[in-house]
């Protein structure tokens, strides 16, 4: 089974932005609603991929700047 | 329906192009989830619709983070947040003598709670040769030590009188000024760039020349720069905390936003960015021009500050009061505005007297006979009123 990892963000829009830079990387993506035990403020949102593409993500990510809260899974 | 002739463009935009009433169509036929509050399927396309309205708003207005658009329900809305946001007690703010009421009303406001002062600067409108050097140079002699913002109007709403942004920018910056910027009458029509422009916070219409929905607006902040919060509630992340996000634009945009509304703005900022600013300028220019020349040409007509060519155009029939001059063409199927255009500041500095004037907005849907039906109108009106007099 693959084994899946999260990147979570600040906020919904930042994650929508983070998805779209990770799909023109060809690095498919799922919005998700963080639990509660992912996330001390309560609602946050994640994106959801296969834990082998975790380095491109973070690289993908870092090039266009875009903040991630922290990595989950892994 | 009788065939109406619609010149009220400065206040709102009609028709919308097919593309928005599409898209509205769409987004309440398919999937008006709530955005941001949730992952399932009509919530995530919600929100992936308004943040496609945010890139699309971004790219157009020189904004490098979507982010940093924050919606609002047009522009008063995003003028309030801003100067409410990010003035302090004891700031001094320096405003246009053009200025609508949504610049002056809550800058005054402010005054007169003991907030702030403010001070009025000339545009020096009717001023044949007026430069820009004469402009900056009347706002540098109003600058105080404690002068933290500067809020003016791009384009006047009465007369397309237009202040050159990218040197009062410049100028704010290089004093440490926030610079903020009415774009009521030019967002769609004139270029902005925010970045190039120095802007530090823009506040647009969605519903004028963006060709939106009405209930749409927004407010660009520059990329450092944070605002006190004017509401607060829902924001659908970090829903534990007592406080707003510290971020944009969810500390911003309390509540459910208008997700029709942005899916039809989306559509309108497409269409403007199609069709290109500067061809939607040369046309309205065009259409200017010719009435300009037509009014011109009439006995009986005072036009406003006409050589500042633009989408607007105010003028007033001698001796016949504006509302009733409306009046008059409404029931001759002709939409254009009378009044003060809640503009009293920018009606004192044309002198336009007791009963404010006419005033005549285009869009890219007005032609040249539309202005040929209202200058045959206003013919009549002028006939009309010397018979009963």
């Amino acid at each position: 089974m693959m084994q899946t990892c999260i990147a979570a963000f600040t906020s919904m829009t930042v994650a929508i932005g983070a998805q779209r830079a990770l799909s023109s990387a060809a690095i498919r993506t799922s919005v998700v609603k963080l639990n509660a035990n992912q996330t001390t403020h309560g609602c946050a949102y994640g994106l959801e991929f296969s834990c082998s593409q975790l380095q491109n993500v973070k690289t993908v990510l870092a090039a266009r700047g875009i903040q991630v809260s922290n990595y989950l899974g892994g | 329906m009788r065939a109406i002739v619609y010149l009220d463009n400065a206040a709102t935009t009609f028709p919308k192009p097919y593309s928005v009433r599409r898209a509205i169509d769409r987004c309440l036929r398919e999937y008006c989830g709530n955005p941001g509050r949730s992952a399932h399927a009509l919530s995530l396309a919600a929100a992936k619709a308004i943040y496609d309205c945010r890139l699309e708003a971004a790219e157009l207005f020189g904004i490098a983070s979507p982010e940093r658009i924050i919606f609002t329900y047009n522009t008063t809305y995003a003028l309030n947040m801003a100067i409410k946001g990010l003035l302090r007690r004891g700031d001094h703010v320096l405003i246009s003598d053009m200025e609508h009421n949504a610049v002056y009303r809550p800058v005054h406001a402010l005054a007169a709670f003991g907030e702030i002062s403010y001070d009025i600067f000339p545009t020096h409108c009717l001023h044949p040769n007026r430069n820009t050097e004469q402009i900056l140079s009347s706002i540098a002699n109003l600058i105080r030590p404690n002068t933290r913002m500067l809020v003016a109007s791009h384009v006047s709403n009465l007369c397309s009188a237009a202040l050159p942004v990218a040197e009062i920018g410049h100028f704010c910056r290089e004093r440490g000024i926030l610079f903020v910027l009415d774009a009521a009458q030019s967002a769609g029509i004139e270029e902005i760039n925010c970045t190039q422009m120095q802007i530090d916070a823009l506040c647009a219409p969605g519903h004028k020349a963006l060709y939106g929905p009405q209930g749409s607006g927004l407010l660009a902040i520059r990329d450092d720069l944070t605002m006190a919060t004017l509401i607060e509630g829902g924001s659908g992340i970090n829903s534990l905390d007592d406080f707003m996000p510290d971020f944009p634009p969810e500390r911003y945009e309390a509540g459910t936003l208008a997700t029709p509304v942005l899916a039809g703005l989306h559509a309108g900022i497409r269409f403007v960015r199609d069709r290109g600013t500067e061809s939607i300028r040369a046309a309205e220019h065009a259409l200017y021009r010719h009435l300009r020349e037509m009014l011109g040409n009439m006995q009986g007509v005072t036009l406003y500050a006409p050589e500042h060519v633009g989408s607007t155009l105010l003028f007033n029939l001698d001796g016949i009061p504006a509302p009733e001059a409306a009046a008059s063409l409404d029931k001759r199927g002709i939409c254009l505005r009378a009044g003060f255009h809640c503009s009293p500041l920018g009606h004192q500095t044309l002198n336009t007297g007791e009963n404010g004037a006419l005033r005549v907005g285009f869009s890219v849907f007005n032609q040249p006979n539309d202005n040929e039906i209202l200058v045959r109108a206003l013919g009549e009106i002028q006939h009309e009123h010397n018979t009963r007099n």
